[in-house]
């Protein structure tokens, strides 16, 4: 497409102007002030109108005008009325996007300075010539704009990522402070179960104190008693050892006595009749009787027929004999049965001799004693060893026989006088026996005294011991200790208030009202913040896929793309400097003498150079030809040599599209007005 | 044997959880969904008593560790007191052992297995039978605890144990078992969890995961709950699921392609419960996406009266009306839906490679791999649209 005819009807300051640019290079050039901006902004507005207001020259309702181009399928007059283009706007410009427009197709200076193309590797997306490949660079730049919101471009960016996870990380922290105090219940729990323990160990403590409090006062109270049972117990500490009396010892003692007194009753008994024996005896000897007892007992026997002899024998064969010894054995065995029940045979057997005796007595008379010399004899005799004046015969043997009944009788009661004896000795024994654990009688009776002292000291100790015990005292405590301190709960006070806030912590972990909400609102921003990054994420995959895309598509057309900028970049250098043409470089490259550089090894010159190249080529390529490219004075940059490199390439260049130069240069004028297929127009 | 008892058997309660991939932030609306969880306990703990059960069994998870507090603990406690039966608990990985487990006791008709096999018996006479159990020891328990437990033949044995038989669940395989395992060693009901989905493994013997009590996520959909077991003369006669759960959690996809809200409105009531909590997920192009964009509280709150369930979420997933050419077409759209189909039917790790090119996104690798394989490649999908919309495809 080539414009041919340009109308400015009125735009900006310009009105009505015509201006003839059937070229494939048209210059436009004039002073400053002259209108080549109103006429390149004319144009530019024309072919692609741009919703940008504050541009140069100011737009108004007034303007007008047109361009006349020509392309394959004829001639089409695009109109500019106002702000809208109309007219027959044939297709290579009806689609072009202003912002791409001017990037690509209507470059200044600045153009050549904008090194993103080189910088950002969007080499790719501005070159797309391929349908809707205009919108990828907006499409990118968008997307891009959707994954800095989403996710910021660093950790410090402001994006929706960075404010949920600010968020999130407050909320963290926040359930970080809370839920240790919520953990620590098992803690609070144990401790909790501590205290409560010390409480009741410190009430029972308590209790103790008031208890001891209680009775030391109750003590105080009982001076008294405890002062008077000290004295009891002292007295009777006093007292010694001794035996003790009991009941039963004073019953046995008793019955001892009695003992004693039986046997000595019985005894006395026995020696009575034995006494009143001997004074029958009438202070004869016993031994002597005793002795004589045979002689007497045949003078006894003799003294009847004595008797007899002198008036006959009168044998009484005894017989008062018979009664008094009968009497006395039976008298004797009424004593001694006390002794022994045996007795009662010989009191019986005694009763029975002095009923014979009687018996025989009565029966034999009286009778005159004859007269025996040798019997007199012995009887004088025997009396004399009995010690007694002879009497008479019938006196000496009436007493005789009284001696022989007595000392018989003597002899008779000797056994039980024996036995009485031996009983009063046994009695006596077992008095002594009795006697000897307390010393003796006095001891006894000293012990019986002791023993009821102490039984009194006793009971009154019981008595006073039983009434401390009654009012709970203790009778063997010195009261001096029942009597205790203070009674202090400052330590209960603690504890019951330290058990008070712990149950109040441990309510208040049960209590996870902000804690849930926490949790909750944790949940929420972590579903927020995977949203967030899966929003940002669908656009990097966006991103990437776009890039992919143009890869695939460039990779088709770089070729192109770069030939015809290495082209123009050797034509410019005169061949020094070439494009590189690695297919597989993601930066633009220059080979200067066999060296590959970068753009960053790129002087301010070459980089121009390598700009204007590359972008003339854009412009080829994404326009096919058929866009006319505006260049607005974009050789001020370039020195002579470089200016004349790239006037070679600008008119290189018009072959293959038309280019409309606007400068205020005259050395480019000079230069290009000179060439080939350049047309001219002055300002 | 020779009498009727029945039995409950639930599992993976996770107590306390929040749920997942929800990012309202309305405080009420995350009240009620923590609270789910224990009306879906609660409603357990009614059924027990309405059908006077022998026993209750739980097979592990009871709590979610990053969420239990000594309050959750409280609560569960009281749950257990109302249960007029024996309970049996075992430890599952997410149960750990926590510094207030001895200050909040269990009631004393609860039995909590211990890391090494123990038995109970329940009952007597006719209707008794055993439960076995054991608990997890560690989070990553690598025994076969399967294989630990066994069961009188002469009596009808339920094993209570948290595990995975043959690896069914896509993460770490805790406690792994096979079915093999689970044959012949006298029980005759393999009360199991771990797995929040609800299924029948095996009826000979029975191998049962009852699923968790309340969904927490879009994956964890529908009715939630336990199952109610009849016992008669030694074998399982009626194994009824119960759902208790407090809410239904429902992912729907719904497509805005040549719909307006009326239209959308009735889809999403057809599709829910009153009552019902749900994720839309927007797909398509139409005129709604910019409706939907900019005003999405009051398209939300339309949708939630109309329909009477609560949108926890939304996914804009939609976009413009775009025409979508096909790939291999002259302009630079088909070329890059071409390269969009070539990334989405690469590898997960080509993609999330690709995305994470972006030195931010790939600070969020590991979320991003927590979409899922359906997830990353719908990301795809979803690019492609992007592109086409400020590509401009619409206009």
């Amino acid at each position: 497409m080539r414009i041919t005819r340009i109308d400015v009807g009125a735009f900006g300051a310009m009105r009505s102007r015509t201006f003839h640019t059937d070229h494939g290079l048209v210059l436009f050039h004039g002073p400053n002030e002259s209108g080549k901006t109103t006429v390149m902004e004319f144009v530019r507005n024309t072919l692609v109108p741009t919703s940008k207001r504050d541009v140069y020259p100011v737009r108004g309702r007034g303007d007008h005008g047109s361009v006349t181009v020509v392309d394959a399928e004829g001639e089409h007059v695009i109109v500019l009325e106002g702000r809208r283009r109309g007219g027959d706007v044939p297709d290579a410009v009806s689609g072009l996007d202003p912002v791409l427009y001017r990037s690509v197709f209507a470059l200044n200076q600045r153009d050549l300075e904008d090194d993103g193309p080189f910088a950002r590797g969007e080499l790719r997306s501005r070159s797309l010539t391929v349908p809707g490949g205009d919108a990828v660079p907006g499409a990118m730049e968008a997307l891009t704009a959707i994954v800095d919101a989403e996710l910021g471009r660093t950790a410090s960016s402001r994006s929706r990522l960075a404010e949920a996870l600010r968020d999130l990380d407050s909320v963290e922290s926040r359930i970080a402070e809370l839920r240790p105090i919520a953990e620590s219940y098992g803690e609070v729990s144990a401790r909790r179960d501590e205290v409560r323990g010390e409480i009741e160990s410190a009430e029972s403590e308590l209790r103790s104190a008031a208890e001891s409090r209680r009775m030391g006062e109750l003590a105080e109270s009982n001076a008294g008693n405890y002062s008077r049972l000290e004295e009891l117990e002292g007295e009777l500490s006093s007292m010694g050892v001794f035996r003790r009396v009991h009941q039963g010892d004073i019953d046995l003692h008793a019955g001892l006595r009695e003992a004693v007194g039986a046997a000595r009753a019985a005894l006395d008994a026995v020696e009575s009749e034995r006494d009143r024996c001997r004074r029958t005896m009438g202070g004869v000897d016993e031994r002597a009787v005793r002795s004589s007892a045979p002689a007497m007992t045949s003078l006894l026997d003799r003294y009847p027929a004595y008797m007899a002899g002198a008036s006959g024998a009168d044998v009484r064969g005894g017989t008062p004999v018979m009664v008094l010894a009968g009497l006395l054995l039976a008298a004797a065995g009424a004593v001694g049965s006390t002794a022994t029940p045996y007795a009662l045979v010989a009191s019986a057997a005694g009763v029975v001799l002095a009923v014979v005796g009687l018996v025989r007595r009565r029966r034999a008379g009286r009778r005159r004693p004859g007269r025996d010399g040798a019997y007199e004899g012995e009887v004088a005799s025997v009396m004399a060893s009995l010690g007694l004046q002879p009497t008479s015969v019938p006196a000496d043997i009436r007493r005789m026989g009284d001696l022989l009944s007595a000392q018989r009788a003597l002899s008779a009661s000797e056994p039980s006088w024996m036995r009485c004896r031996s009983g009063v000795v046994a009695a006596e024994e077992d008095m002594r026996r009795f006697y000897q654990p307390y010393g003796g009688e006095r001891g006894y009776a000293a012990s019986i005294e002791l023993t009821e002292r102490a039984i009194r000291i006793e009971s009154e100790i019981g008595s006073i011991r039983g009434a401390l015990s009654r009012s709970g005292l203790d009778p063997d405590a010195d009261p001096r200790t029942v009597m205790s301190g203070d009674v202090d709960d400052g330590r209960l006070r603690e504890l019951v208030a330290e058990l008070g806030r712990l149950e109040e912590r441990m309510s208040a972990m049960m209590d996870t009202g902000e804690l849930d909400s926490l949790l909750d609102r944790r949940s929420a921003l972590r579903g927020e913040v995977l949203e967030t990054v899966r929003r940002g994420s669908t656009a990097v995959l966006a991103l990437h896929i776009a890039d992919r895309a143009c890869g695939e598509e460039f990779g088709g057309t770089r070729s192109s793309v770069l030939s015809a900028a290495d082209r123009y970049l050797s034509m410019m250098t005169g061949g020094e400097h070439r494009i590189d043409m690695d297919p597989l470089g993601e930066e633009v490259s220059v080979v200067s003498g066999g060296r590959v550089r970068g753009p960053r090894e790129w002087s301010t010159g070459l980089r121009a150079q390598v700009m204007l190249s590359v972008k003339l080529a854009l412009a080829r390529e994404m326009g096919g030809g058929e866009v006319p490219v505006i260049l607005d004075d974009v050789l001020l940059p370039f020195d002579r040599v470089r200016m004349e490199g790239a006037c070679r390439a600008l008119v290189e260049a018009s072959r293959e599209m038309q280019l409309l130069v606007f400068t205020c240069d005259d050395r480019v004028v000079g230069m290009l007005g000179g060439m080939d297929g350049v047309g001219t127009v002055e300002l | 044997m020779g009498s009727q008892f029945k039995f409950i058997h639930c599992a993976d309660l996770h107590l306390g959880s929040r749920f997942k991939g929800v990012s309202s932030s309305d405080p009420e609306l995350g009240r009620a969904m923590r609270e789910s969880t224990w009306v879906s306990l609660g409603r357990i703990v009614d059924l027990a008593v309405s059908e006077r059960v022998s026993a209750v069994v739980i097979s592990g998870d009871v709590y979610d560790d990053e969420n239990a507090l000594p309050s959750t603990r409280m609560r569960f406690t009281r749950e257990l007191a109302r249960i007029p039966a024996p309970v049996f608990i075992a430890r599952g990985n997410h149960d750990s052992a926590t510094s207030w487990d001895s200050a909040v006791p269990y009631p004393s008709n609860v039995h909590e297995f211990g890391p090494e096999p123990c038995r109970y018996a329940v009952g007597s006479g006719p209707g008794s039978f055993d439960v076995v159990g054991v608990s997890f020891s560690v989070p990553h328990e690598g025994r076969n605890l399967a294989s630990m437990l066994s069961g009188d033949p002469d009596r009808f044995t339920v094993a209570c144990v948290h595990c995975d038989v043959d690896s069914v669940s896509e993460g770490y395989p805790y406690a792994p078992c096979r079915m093999s395992d689970l044959r012949g060693r006298g029980v005759d009901y393999w009360a199991l969890g771990h797995i929040h989905r609800r299924q029948v493994v095996s009826e000979s013997p029975y191998a049962v995961y009852p699923g968790n009590i309340q969904g927490r996520s879009v994956r964890e959909t529908g009715e939630k709950g336990a199952y109610l077991v009849t016992v008669t003369d030694g074998r399982v006669s009626e194994l009824r699921f119960v759902p208790t759960q407090g809410m239904v959690w429902r992912d729907l996809e719904v497509d805005i392609t040549g719909r307006d809200m009326q239209s959308l409105a009735a889809d999403v009531s057809s599709s829910v419960l009153p009552g019902d909590i749900c994720r839309l997920r927007f797909t398509g192009s139409g005129d709604l996406d910019a409706v939907l964009r900019t005003e999405t509280g009051d398209a939300v709150a339309a949708l939630s009266s109309a329909s009477g369930c609560t949108v926890a979420s939304v996914v804009l997933g939609c976009s413009p009306s775009v025409e979508l050419p096909p790939a291999g077409g002259p302009d630079i759209l088909s070329r890059a839906v071409g390269c969009g189909e070539d990334l989405r039917d690469s590898d997960v790790g080509a993609i999330l490679d690709a995305v994470c090119a972006n030195g931010m996104a790939a600070r969020h690798r590991v979320l991003l791999s927590s979409l899922g394989e359906e997830g990353i490649r719908g990301m795809v999908d979803d690019a492609v649209r992007l592109l086409a919309v400020h590509l401009g495809a619409g206009r």
